[in-house]
């Protein structure tokens, strides 16, 4: 069973919290002046890493939060997980 | 042409569980009843949303209302005698107490803030509460949540599945706790209560 660790409710498992997507996706900065191909990035290209991967989680029978999730996508061991606006890949790095 | 005008009569409060609970004693009686469950009902349930941290005059405001604060703190619950405020998300609480005045006009009244959201949930949400030596024994049965009495203490509250049911579990005293779920699954929580509670004997009041 994966346990997620929501920042506001702790830890729970993961049947509690909802896939929402990749969290290192950003959105175009400037969306008035993205062209076609920046946005076909951003809405469709995925990569499918093996490994580390970033991504949102939403904690749906519980606070409703968005909840950012750092997990390795070959054993499943949810590494990190923060709010939304955290970087987790940067501070993973930074604490190896 | 104006539309015609119907006299409608008051909305009589009905619970969803009404003529479903059969008061009596139930499974596994040795002595004494492991569970005692009784539904609480009617409810005045009211769910305040201030989207972003809640400034001072919000506060002011609960506090002047209720005589106590709003609970910033994840999973916990403030309370006076008749009325409880539950965390249930980042600057979201329920307040809830049984019905006795008009609830939601009266903080209606006293909150003029447009940004903060205001919403009656008393005829949306049911509430169970169970009783008894085995009550935590019971919870445990139906959640993935540490209920030992040194984790879960009087006035936690989480929201959790609970038998796969979308549930707000709240410790109200050593061993009583209330499940609050949407209306809907009222029926099938009382029946998983009780399914649960067969191994340890239980009494419906
Ligand atoms: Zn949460």
């Amino acid at each position: 069973m994966i346990r997620i660790k929501c920042p506001y409710c702790g830890l729970r498992d993961h049947s509690e919290f909802n896939y929402i997507g990749d969290a290192t996706k950003l959105r175009p900065v400037n969306p008035e002046v993205a062209n076609d191909d920046e946005w076909f990035d951003y809405i469709y290209v995925r990569d499918n890493p093996r490994g580390v991967h970033q991504e949102y989680w939403q904690h749906i029978t519980g606070c409703r939060s968005y909840v950012k999730v750092l997990r390795n996508t070959v054993t499943h061991e949810v590494l990190k997980t923060g709010l939304p606006s955290d970087d987790l890949l940067f501070s993973y790095e930074a604490e190896k | 042409m104006a539309d015609k005008t119907y006299i409608l009569p008051p909305i009589k409060r009905l619970s969803a569980l009404a003529g479903q609970i059969e008061s009596g004693r139930f499974g596994n009686i040795k002595t004494e009843p492991g569970i005692f469950i009784k539904e609480n009902h009617p409810l005045s349930i009211v769910q305040l949303e201030t989207r972003e941290p809640p400034a001072k005059d919000f506060l002011t405001v609960i506090k002047n209302l209720f005589e106590f604060d709003v609970p910033l703190s994840p999973n916990t619950s403030s309370v006076s005698d008749k009325t409880r405020i539950i965390w249930t998300g980042p600057n979201r609480w329920l307040i809830i107490e049984p019905e006795t005045r008009d609830l939601i006009s009266l903080v209606k009244s006293q909150i003029n803030e447009t940004s903060i959201s205001i919403v009656d949930l008393s005829h949306a949400r049911s509430s169970i509460e169970i009783d008894g030596s085995m009550t935590r024994d019971l919870l445990l049965k139906g959640a993935a949540i540490d209920f030992h009495p040194e984790a879960f203490l009087i006035n936690h509250c989480v929201q959790t599945t609970f038998f796969n049911l979308s549930a707000l579990i709240c410790c109200l005293d050593e061993n009583r706790f209330n499940i609050f779920i949407a209306r809907g699954f009222a029926l099938d929580l009382l029946q998983k209560v009780q399914e649960a509670a067969e191994e340890f004997g239980y009494e419906t009041l």
